[in-house]
């Protein structure tokens, strides 16, 4: 068997192992570890993969990911969602659909010490979806807005996805984190703009909550009581990122140092919530890791039958520009996204398609980092497994499915505005890593 | 099968704790080293000492994630399966994933005696790079019991029904 058939049936099986439910790490590190062994030795593999599980595990570079995840997990569990919300309605309450804008701003913030779509979209979710509802919004949007803004955690930094993407292809983390900011906030708008336009054009869909007059005093009022923990937290954590006094490991560690004092001073503090954060974080920690070690394992068993180096020059042989070839990797990314979770996506494709969109395409690495947490973002909402969809769905349970999903599609077509805006103008992104770098 | 279930609760709780705490002292051990950076005496082999101890917070909640379904799986096909085929499908999987895991456990442990054959020591900690082999072993293990125990409750609803 050739090496590129070997490769190829080794893909097969494991999307076969994907739908029968196996576990996704299994799958890769069991495909991965009978794919190297078959081409080279079992003795081979069983070194190479028991080696890829230990360095994964205890490797500095990714300790930054439970550091992030416990900022996002004690933000959330100790309320911060609640003030945030209340602080974002005084803002753009009094607009059309002000409560699903209100809820946009929220997650967006929330987004900037959080870097997971779950967990923005549970802390913000279970606070705007019953507000949203008292008020007679449309349940489809209340749930859909929510669904979509809770995958701007994954695009304003901190973002979980962007700092697999720069541990796989060796990019700078806090160049990731600067190039999200400006996507991050183009998208919020965005998608306000979409709430803006549905509601114009049917305001029972969103009706005007009370007391909403847009009071600039009492917002300014807000900005130290409820905002002034999150600014705090992210100007010491990133401003040290950015500014290169930290390494992104310790950006995190500062982070949760920073938002324990901020609960602390909020006398949100109680052993509860350090508990359930903790508790969270390290079950989401295990799962991120071992997904690491199976995508690792996974692809050096691509690398050997030299699938990507095929591909690179089959992509590079095709007689259409570079701009065409991209869109179709993208749309791969885009059908695969609709029922692989987001970060086994990017674990699996990034082995395969990084060298082609940057050596052979000639793309800047960081700006399709960026990209791809935003086709991503897609996959976060779109069916049959939209993962922020199921998390809305356990927030509102007696909302269908099919209600949440209908809801969900002027905030898909914002997502492929975002997605044009930044192909025509990739400054958007490369434009703060250029200068802070 | 209660007595059971309650065992590798307990058990799975029992491994998570100490990696919450880990997790907290990782971060203490970070703030710290910065501080003592500004200070002029940085804590020698700190980023050894965080890589090794996030490998045993991990290790030890491998466990207790799969107790709580937390590793990503793609249901969509395996949802619709019903009655004695879906036990069936269930039942096979979870055989699959116990010999993978067996056979993971007995790599790693492999991979920790070279470590230790070879007299493997961290750079500027020292520390023998083994024992930390042999705690992702342990840490595998007990995932291994958290699927023996799910094999047991696929069995058990099978007899019943």
């Amino acid at each position: 068997m050739s090496l590129l058939v070997m490769g190829i049936s080794g893909i097969l099986l494991l999307f076969l192992l994907f739908f029968l439910k196996v576990p996704i790490p299994l799958a890769m590190i069991s495909v991965g570890y009978l794919g190297y062994g078959a081409g080279t030795s079992f003795t081979a593999a069983n070194r190479v993969a028991a080696g890829d599980i230990y360095t994964t595990f205890t490797a500095y570079s990714l300790s930054v990911i439970p550091m992030f995840v416990l900022m996002g997990f004690l933000g959330c569990h100790s309320g911060m969602g609640t003030r945030l919300y209340a602080f974002a309605y005084k803002a753009v309450g009094s607009l059309p659909g002000g409560l699903a804008m209100a809820s946009q701003v929220a997650c967006a913030i929330f987004g900037a010490i959080c870097g997971s779509s779950t967990a923005t979209t549970a802390t913000i979710g279970s606070i705007a979806i019953p507000e949203m509802r008292r008020y007679g919004y449309s349940t489809s949007l209340a749930t859909a807005s929510i669904a979509a803004g809770g995958a701007l955690g994954i695009m304003i930094p901190p973002s979980v996805v962007l700092v697999l993407y720069g541990v796989a292809t060796e990019q700078s983390i806090a160049m990731l984190f600067l190039a999200g900011i400006i996507p991050g906030l183009l998208l919020t708008l965005l998608y306000m703009a979409v709430i803006f336009i549905v509601t114009l054009r049917d305001p029972s869909l969103g009706p005007p909550a009370p007391s909403s007059r847009f009071d600039l005093k009492k917002l300014i009022g807000s900005l130290g009581g409820e905002l002034w923990g999150i600014i705090f937290v992210f100007t010491l954590s990133f401003g040290g990122l950015f500014a290169g006094w930290f390494t992104p490991t310790e950006a995190g560690g500062v982070g949760v140092a920073g938002i324990i004092f901020v609960i602390w001073a909020q006398k949100q503090l109680t052993r509860e919530v350090l508990n359930k954060a903790l508790a969270d974080a390290t079950r989401t920690s295990a799962m991120i890791f071992l997904l690491i070690a199976g995508a690792t394992t996974f692809g050096r068993f691509i690398t050997l039958t030299r699938l990507p180096l095929d591909l690179a020059h089959w992509t590079g042989a095709l007689p259409y520009p570079p701009f065409v070839v991209l869109l179709i990797i993208l749309s791969i990314f885009l059908a695969l996204g609709t029922f692989i979770d987001s970060l086994p996506l990017m674990l699996l494709s990034v082995p395969i398609f990084f060298p082609v969109v940057v050596n052979t395409l000639g793309y800047d690495p960081i700006w399709f980092g960026v990209m791809m947490v935003l086709v991503v973002t897609m996959g976060c909402i779109t069916p049959p497994v939209g993962i922020n969809v199921f998390v809305v769905k356990g927030i509102a349970a007696d909302v269908p499915l099919f209600v949440i999903f209908r809801g969900i599609w002027p905030f898909l077509i914002a997502v492929f505005i975002c997605c044009i805006i930044l192909i025509v103008f990739p400054q958007l992104a490369t434009f703060l890593p250029r200068v802070f770098g | 099968m209660k007595i059971f279930k309650e065992l590798m609760i307990k058990a799975t709780r029992l491994f998570d704790f100490p990696a919450r705490f880990i997790l907290l002292l990782i971060m203490l051990l970070v703030v710290g080293n910065i501080i003592f950076r500004l200070l002029g005496k940085p804590v020698d082999g700190s980023h050894e000492w965080v890589g090794f101890l996030t490998g045993i917070s991990i290790s030890l909640s491998l466990a207790y994630c799969a107790l709580r379904e937390g590793h990503v799986s793609i249901p969509i096909l395996f949802d619709r399966l019903r009655g004695r085929t879906r036990r069936c499908a269930e039942l096979l999987v979870n055989l699959f994933s116990l010999c993978l895991l067996i056979i993971l456990v007995r790599m790693i442990i492999l991979y920790g005696n070279r470590m230790l054959a070879g007299g493997h020591v961290g750079m500027n900690t020292g520390v023998p790079l083994h024992y930390f082999a042999y705690i992702i072993a342990f840490g595998f293990f007990v995932y291994c019991l958290v699927v023996v125990y799910n094999i047991a409750e696929n069995v058990e609803e099978m007899i019943k029904r």
